[in-house]
């Protein structure tokens, strides 16, 4: 299997000619970036101070300003920008129009900020039955605590995350990495591309409905079912709560091992191989509950072998062996790794903030055709106001006019 | 039978574990007809996982929790993959199909003579889905793995975590339910909505370690450009203060709470009565609070640990601060909220009668998910599928003779 291309550069992306209105903080925008990779037209509505993802440290070369978020580039490069006060009647009306060219509209908030901007746009939906909004709240558009709210940290403890996450002896732990607003995103963008199949076998738009805290109890699975089916309540654990896996520490850092039992012939051999299995070669280990109970000592001695050998050695022979080794990486891992190079995954994208390219996180998946592809960097604030509003036959003398009353930037 | 947003769709699911079962339970939600093809040489292993009823048969294939969820919707039949006939059997099977889904090492599905390129000769219009643990090429192709491993060699694992202690990341096989699972929907619908533009399928791979490496955040870009990584900051905040997971009073209580803006702050100054907090030394801007972040958490723990937790997060969330209650497994089944969302389903499962699902992470108005039936037991729709795709019932019983189908 050979079939591994990106898509080439000359067919464009499956959702071009798809026009996408993004008004979203943090959550949303990785929903955004996901469909204007696929070629769809994002348009960002920020206000005229910028979006706040484009204050969040850290900035390119650590000098902080409003093109120089990392975040920022990471979440919004491919979209175009345009500067626009939607707090104002004028903003509202230039608003309304541009969701009148759009299919989609994608955004983020609490429910009454929402509200004040319109959302769930019902006249647009009715002037336009094709339109297709999605919202991602802290609860969600419907339910009792629709109007509470609520941050990544809080979603991740009302949706249960949190109960399982961390180690037994400290506090639940959060989840790091602006977490809420990717998976929220994640889930938004699946909605979307769902219901534009839809549009396209002859349904209507839809309102698609993104809860953060339900984003997070969809990924509590399977310890949720503990509950109904065993009445048991699911909490943090320790490693030797599951006998299979550790992390253990290598000459060049961690790696993470889990054990098959019905493997432990192939792993035995493979610490012979370098003296270390001790007596791991015994057929007794073979069997699962005698495994378990010697867990302890299967641990002391897989750790002491892994302390002589690097992360690759591991993964690399451990996996022939039929043991699950995986080296644990951080950003310079990854960037390094012999596999991500040789996928070539990274992308390099212009960034004229700096004046150079940045490598880029490459394709979630690879389509052999109309696929993911990242082209253009982030956009400055507002570099598409003009652009866009000339696009909806504004004039030149009524754009003037909306920049000197501070509506447009 | 209800019209849903994929009715008419099949896909053939030669996919076991999580990232690729949980995709399509979602269009299976939806719609589509999605047959699962198992076999009992090698089962998918997640039919003996956890949880299972308390006493049960530990062999039982039709009545693990963790396998029933991630397949509400579809429908089951068994094929021996490894004997010389069921590759024919596949194929013929594969024919009436619009995509193919697999997610074993990769290749299995080519000495079984299903790899894609085998199959579109015949085929051309076919959608073939890989997702591969790491990937289908490279160095480390050859590496078998679940979620687990996955969270591990992506990055996303050095992204949580408490500084000075061995790395944990998320739990579980974490980029399974909701990071893979959904770069993988994404992928198939986008490949369908090109089919029908085009008229062609194509092959799409979802290397799951490049799916999950997608959303680490910006740590990527920090190292790239600025040659640095992204430090382990426990349960705090990069830009907010405060923030933090406080214990309540009562047993095992535990409180997110998470100021965004200063109005928040002083919010949260006064719900805590101490309205001279806010313009304090200490605490009054959002520099002050980074700086004395450890004495503001033991301030406010203080008031917090005198207030049950449910009684904390009302004060908090009246008075306009974000605040939730850590919830377990049982509070989110019995959650009003997420009852009115309709979130959780009940499914009546012919081993286990009316059992629990999760329902769908996000809600269409127009066209909502819905569970068509529970998940199928072992082999239970041999003989409607294999009728539907022009078996006989003789050609059917020599098939089950001859050990094709097994069950």
């Amino acid at each position: 299997m050979t079939a591994t291309a990106t898509a080439p550069a000359t067919e464009p992306g499956v959702l071009t000619g798809v026009r996408v209105l993004e008004l979203t903080h943090e959550a949303g925008q990785y929903a955004g970036k996901l469909l204007a990779n696929l070629g769809a037209d994002v348009i960002k509505i920020e206000p005229l101070a910028g979006d706040e993802v484009r204050h969040r440290p850290p900035f390119a070369l650590e000098q902080p300003g409003v093109e120089r978020s990392l975040l920022w580039w990471q979440l919004n490069s491919g979209k175009r920008s345009v500067a626009l006060d939607v707090h104002t009647a004028d903003g509202r009306a230039v608003l309304a129009r541009l969701i009148a060219t759009a299919n989609v509209v994608l955004c983020s908030g609490s429910p009454r900020d929402l509200e004040a901007l319109g959302a769930p746009f019902a006249e647009a939906r009715a002037a336009n039955p094709d339109l297709i909004v999605a919202t991602i709240t802290p609860y969600g558009w419907i339910g009792p605590k629709r109007d509470c709210p609520g941050t990544d940290v809080t979603a991740q403890a009302a949706g249960g995350i949190m109960s399982i996450a961390g180690f037994p002896d400290e506090p639940p732990m959060y989840i790091g990495g602006s977490l809420t607003a990717h998976e929220t995103s994640i889930h938004a963008a699946v909605g979307v591309i769902m219901s534009i199949w839809g549009l396209r076998n002859g349904m209507t738009g839809q309102h698609v409905d993104v809860s953060m805290q339900q984003t997070h109890a969809a990924t509590l699975q399977p310890d949720v079912l503990f509950w109904p089916y065993k009445k048991e309540v699911r909490r943090q654990k320790d490693w030797f709560a599951n006998p299979f896996t550790w992390p253990l520490q290598a000459l060049d850092g961690y790696v993470s091992i889990t054990i098959l039992p019905q493997r432990m012939a192939d792993i035995g051999k493979w610490l012979d191989r370098h003296g270390m299995a001790d007596d791991l070669t015994d057929p007794r280990y073979l069997d699962v509950p005698t495994y378990q109970a010697s867990t302890p000592h299967v641990f002391e001695v897989v750790k002491a072998f892994a302390a002589t050998q690097t992360m690759d050695q591991l993964a690399d022979e451990g996996q022939h062996a039929g043991a699950l080794v995986f080296p644990v990486l951080d950003a310079s891992g990854v960037v390094h790794d012999k596999q991500f190079v040789a996928r070539d995954w990274f992308v390099d994208v212009e960034q004229r903030a700096i004046g150079a390219k940045a490598k880029h996180p490459g394709a979630p998946f690879r389509l052999a055709h109309a696929g993911w592809r990242l082209d253009t960097g982030a956009p400055f604030l507002g570099e598409h106001t003009r652009e866009v509003l000339t696009e909806l036959d504004l004039g030149l003398n009524e754009q003037i006019a909306l920049a000197g009353a501070g509506v447009i930037a | 039978m209800t019209e849903g947003l994929f009715s008419g769709l099949r896909v053939m699911e030669f996919a076991w574990y999580g990232a690729g079962p949980i995709g399509l339970k979602w269009m299976a939600d939806l719609g589509a007809d999605v047959i699962r093809v198992e076999n009992l040489t090698r089962p998918d292993g997640l039919r003996f996982g956890q949880p299972r009823p308390l006493d049960s048969d530990p062999t039982d294939p039709n009545i693990s929790g963790y396998y029933n969820n991630f397949n509400s919707s579809k429908r089951g039949i068994t094929l021996e993959m490894g004997h010389p006939d069921g590759q024919s059997v596949a194929r013929r099977l594969i024919a009436s199909a619009d995509m193919v889904v697999e997610n074993f090492r990769p290749g299995l599905m080519e000495r079984w003579g299903l790899d894609y390129e085998s199959l579109a000769k015949e085929h051309p219009g076919l959608i073939y889905v890989s997702m591969p643990a790491v990937a289908s090429t490279g160095p480390r192709s050859y590496y078998a793995g679940f979620g687990t491993g996955i969270k591990m060699i992506s990055g996303l694992t050095m992204l949580t975590g408490f500084p000075g202690r061995h790395p944990i990341g998320p739990p579980q096989a974490f980029p399974d339910y909701c990071i893979n699972c959904g770069h993988g929907a994404t992928a198939m619908t986008a490949a369908l909505l090109y089919r029908k533009a085009t008229g062609k399928g194509q092959y799409v791979e979802v290397a799951q370690s490049e799916s999950t490496a997608a959303v680490t955040d910006s740590a990527i870009l920090q190292y790239t450009v600025n040659g640095t990584v992204p430090k382990q900051l426990g349960n705090r905040h990069p830009i907010y203060a405060p923030q933090g997971i406080y214990r309540a009073a009562g047993d095992e209580q535990w409180l997110a709470v998470c100021a965004t803006n200063q109005h928040e702050w002083e919010a949260l100054a006064r719900a805590a009565g101490h309205p001279e907090w806010v313009d304090s030394a200490e605490f009054g801007t959002l520099p002050a609070r980074r700086r004395n972040h450890d004495l503001l958490d033991e301030a406010f723990g203080a008031w917090l640990a005198t207030v049950p937790g449910r009684e904390a997060e009302r004060i908090l969330v009246e008075a306009g601060v974000p605040a939730a209650i850590m919830q377990v497994n049982r509070d989110l089944i019995e959650d009003p909220h997420l009852i009115a969302r309709n979130y959780y389903w009940t499914l009546d499962h012919p081993a286990l009668g009316p059992t629990v699902y999760d329902g769908a992470p996000f809600l269409l108005s127009e066209t909502p998910a819905f569970g068509q039936r529970p998940s199928p037991c072992l082999g239970e729709h041999n003989f409607e599928v294999y009728e539907e795709a022009g078996f006989t019932a003789e050609e059917i019983g020599e098939l089950m003779g001859s050990g094709v189908i097994s069950g």
